[in-house]
């Protein structure tokens, strides 16, 4: 039965053979680029996106420049953005307790623009005593002071 | 068969070619990611590198108020220097009300260039403020450097010659509190508006306040009324009874008074 077989000189050309394999292996290389190509490009559109926040994240800079009570439990922040790029305030903490801000949160400022946060602090105020307070940009930075009531 | 040796060429050929490509795509995609990150890292590091002269630059920045007054027309006009070795952009002017409770913030964009060395002198001439009323005013650059100063600024500064009297009991009662006069001249004789002191009782339980409250047992630090007046009140609840002094500092010059606390009854 075998034997037919190998000495059967018909059969699929070395032509159709080779383009066959030649098909096959570009086939194969393509999917193997592709592939590459495609997890290279994700790695590297990663990489991009994770400096640019980073360089967004530097390019940031705040500071409280006053801070106003009105003698019971309000309190207003002024805040400067003396960086090289937008920024909003996220968050506010007094003494380690995050405050609810009324007003001024989430609120782009420009440079060189002051940016007003209000808020009712959830820690009790006495005249005298002194308070860090912390703000938190969208981005991640923060700036601390320390406030004498 | 001349024909079958050629296509055999051929093949080899086009696995030649093939392979050929897909190095040439390899390095070619591959230069083009290593390129992108150079680029990404590179900008990365330029933009450190400005925000780190920011800093550098604000850190050498230094402008200083050399006086605040209010015209007759109740307009503030603030003289600024710039001490420091780069030129200074005033941004905002800060005027906080001091009189009323809660005090009142304002602030007043500004747009002042300041040379090295140079007085920048009328900053805040729009701006009315009136002289009954106590201010701290605020420069802010567009480095984020503050500076602040109140107003009325004091005549007595650090380093000039004052005269200093404490009037007041020279025994002073168990546990009540006594009022003691403190008075600032200066080395002319005229009253020293305005100077600030600080105020220490060196007894092991004595307490100072200015006005009510239940005192502090630390210095107290205060500025004397517009004629240099000053009224502390005095505490001591030794039982055993106690000599202290009661110590005032102003301008370069240091005034005791020797204080007998009586015994408790």
């Amino acid at each position: 039965m075998l034997r037919p077989l190998f000495h059967d000189k018909r059969g699929v050309s070395e032509i159709i053979a080779s383009l066959i394999i030649v098909l096959i292996v570009t086939i194969a290389g393509v999917a193997l680029y592709s592939y590459s190509l495609g997890s290279l490009s994700s790695s590297s559109s990663s990489f991009q996106l994770q400096t640019d926040q980073r360089e967004e994240q530097a390019r940031e800079r705040f500071s409280i420049i006053a801070v106003w009570w009105d003698a019971v439990d309000q309190l207003n922040l002024t805040i400067l953005n003396y960086g090289k790029i937008e920024l909003a305030i996220d968050a506010v903490y007094i003494d380690g307790t995050m405050v609810s801000i009324s007003s001024g949160r989430e609120i782009t400022a420009g440079t060189g623009k002051l940016i007003s946060v209000k808020f009712t602090s959830p820690v009790s105020i006495q005249d005298g005593q002194t308070y860090e307070i912390i703000a938190v940009s969208e981005r991640g930075s923060k700036n601390a002071v320390y406030w004498k009531a | 068969m001349r024909f079958i040796g050629k296509l055999n060429r051929d093949k080899r050929g086009a696995g030649s070619i093939i392979g050929a490509t897909f190095i040439v795509l390899i390095l070619l995609s591959g230069f083009t990611f290593y390129t992108l990150n150079v680029n990404t890292t590179e900008r990365y590091n330029k933009t450190l590198e400005t925000m780190s002269e920011l800093d550098w630059n604000r850190n050498r920045e230094k402008p200083v108020i050399k006086g605040i007054s209010i015209t007759s027309a109740n307009k503030l006009n603030i003289t600024a220097k710039n001490e420091g070795p780069i030129q200074i952009h005033l941004i905002w002017l800060g005027v906080f009300n001091q009189t009323p409770t809660p005090v009142t913030q304002r602030y007043f964009s500004l747009d002042n260039y300041i040379d090295p060395d140079e007085t920048a002198t009328n900053i805040g001439s729009d701006i009315t403020a009136s002289p009954q009323n106590q201010y701290l005013i605020q420069l802010v650059t567009e480095r984020g450097n503050i500076v602040s100063q109140g107003y009325p600024i004091p005549t007595v500064l650090t380093g000039e010659n004052v005269f200093i009297t404490i009037n007041g009991p020279a025994t002073l009662p168990y546990k009540t509190w006594t009022v003691y006069t403190i008075r600032v001249a200066t080395a002319s004789g005229d009253p020293a508006p305005y100077a600030y002191l600080s105020i220490y009782g060196t007894g092991s339980s004595v307490k100072l306040r200015h006005g009510g409250g239940g005192g502090s047992s630390g210095p107290l630090y205060d500025h004397a009324d517009e004629n240099g007046v000053y009224t502390v009140n005095v505490w001591s609840q030794t039982d055993a009874g106690e000599s202290f002094f009661l110590y005032v500092v102003a301008g370069n010059l240091v005034a005791k008074k020797s204080v007998y606390q009586t015994p408790k009854p």
